[in-house]
């Protein structure tokens, strides 16, 4: 009988945590280049009670469908959906966009590779091209302070006209990572993620290679958060998270009838 | 003497599984390519015959509700579904399993994999492979995998004789039970979807009600069986 009771309960925990994802994805609906999240489940492991196939006579008759007996739900993962998300214009020369696949590489302070698809840098004191926490985009490229104006233009080249000169100078060379498998990257927060085991190493080229997104200077990416579908799923969690608790009710209540049985 | 009593039992123990399933029917509400189960034993409990024969409820059987589901649209390039019956086959540890969870990746080898690691097969058996240079992928409506590169491969579709002979292994995997496979001739894959569970909550909540109130009737006729049994001791004993 409390199998009602913890079936019910790792329904509710499964919608708790569809409810956090969700939650999530709406709270980070204007983060620039964010990947909105989904929770996928799994049914948990049965109980075969009466095999079928299993004999039922002596005449070679068999059961034609058992008993299985399922235990509940469990979170199989919760994945990023690498669907592009809408570019906005900003005007800002330092802001860039990726228009395809692949990650901006950024030098942690730990040394690490982090990648992000947020490219609104800025420049340091030392003018160098920086994301809004301050930390290096790789490979370096150092603005001189003579520049009076930047352009970078699809292929991830960085041209800036100096004074006195028509000549644009290329100062440095954008470069963009992709990986095997997207969804296997570990998400640190700040809009930076982490290569693993599972995403499979970095491949490094520059942008508009065959397999590479292009750049797109004075433009953002948005994140490709669907408000009305979060909304959809929102209250669908919630209404099976209620049929769960009912479930958890009803088995209570059966338990109780047993226990007024004398 | 105890017949009711014994009737009554075997009830409330059918009641309870059913319940169960009940609650792990609504617990996987939202799991992808889930089957609705049903137990079919409350009939023959709800007409026992009199006499001595009780009849134990416990080795009927139930039954999985086969009808497609309806589709989420997820926008993933390697989310697929089947708008037709039919599985999936993926290759674990434990031999090839099959699933209706369309919810695949790409691994770090650049394989197709479900959500647990395992290999998707193609038509052949083999695990696909997808070349680096592979972009804008397409998944036809007959299972081949495209891309500018070119043909990656085909999903393997397969459906068997006796869908409810097929054993449950969790992970949203079925074993074949040794059954065989048969081949799907109008193979319906759609791209950029999941298959949803086919558990409708408005059933499954009134099922569940049912089975309360049955089970606290069952519950009244056993007081009322203990009362006359009662009654009739005291009865016998004031002569």
């Amino acid at each position: 009988m409390s199998l009602t009771l913890d079936i019910g309960a790792t329904g509710m925990l499964a919608q708790q945590l569809n409810v956090d994802v969700i939650s999530n994805n709406i709270a980070n609906m204007t983060t620039t280049g964010y990947k909105r999240q989904r929770a996928e489940f799994q049914d948990l492991l049965y109980q075969t009670k009466v095999r079928p196939g299993a004999s039922s006579s002596d005449q070679g008759t068999t059961v034609p469908a058992g008993i299985q007996q399922g235990l509940g739900v469990k979170a199989g993962s919760v994945y990023r959906i690498n669907e592009q998300g809408a570019l906005q214009m900003t005007g800002n020369p330092f802001d860039t966009a990726i228009k395809g696949e692949g990650y901006f590489m950024i030098t942690l302070p730990s040394g690490e590779t982090g990648y992000t698809r947020d490219g609104s840098f800025q420049l340091d004191q030392d003018g160098q091209l920086v994301t809004s926490e301050g930390y290096d985009v790789q490979p370096g490229i150092t603005i001189p302070p003579d520049a009076v104006d930047v352009t970078i233009n699809a292929s991830g080249e960085v041209l800036v006209k100096l004074q006195n000169q028509t000549a644009l100078t290329n100062v440095g060379q954008l470069q963009l990572a992709t990986f095997a498998n997207d969804a296997g990257l570990e998400a640190i927060g700040n809009n930076l993620l982490l290569e693993t085991e599972a995403s499979g190493t970095a491949v490094v080229s520059n942008p508009g290679e065959p397999g590479y997104g292009q750049i797109e200077q004075g433009a953002l990416e948005t994140s490709n958060v669907n408000i009305v579908q979060e909304i959809t799923s929102l209250i669908q969690a919630q209404r099976a998270y209620e049929m769960n608790s009912k479930i958890i009710q009803t088995g209570d209540e059966m338990l109780s009838t047993v226990s007024n049985l004398r | 003497m105890e017949n009711i009593s014994y009737i009554g039992l075997s009830q409330q123990l059918s009641l309870q599984q059913q319940m169960n399933m009940t609650a792990n029917n609504l617990a996987n509400m939202s799991t992808p390519g889930y089957r609705a189960q049903q137990t079919l034993f409350s009939e023959y409990i709800s007409q026992p015959r009199g006499g001595d024969i009780v009849r134990q409820a416990n080795n009927s059987g139930s039954y999985r509700n086969l009808s497609v589901g309806s589709l989420t649209q997820t926008h993933n390039e390697f989310d697929v579904a089947l708008q037709e019956r039919g599985y999936f086959a993926v290759q674990t540890p434990g031999g090839i399993r099959y699933t209706r969870d369309g919810a695949f990746t790409l691994n770090a080898e650049r394989q197709l994999v479900n959500k647990n690691g395992y290999p998707v097969m193609n038509e052949n058996n083999e695990t696909i492979q997808v070349q680096a240079d592979a972009t804008q992928v397409r998944i036809t409506e007959d299972g081949e995998i495209t891309s500018e590169a070119g043909t990656i491969g085909r999903l393997k579709v397969v459906n068997f004789d006796n869908e409810q002979d097929m054993l449950r292994t969790g992970e949203n995997l079925f074993n074949p039970n040794g059954q065989a496979e048969v081949p799907v001739q109008n193979v319906r894959v759609v791209q950029g979807f999941t298959e949803n569970s086919n558990v409708n909550p408005v059933v499954e909540m009134n099922r569940m009600i049912e089975v309360l109130r049955s089970y606290q009737s069952t519950q009244r006729m056993l007081q009322t069986d203990h009362e006359r049994i009662r009654t009739a001791i005291q009865k016998l004993t004031q002569v």
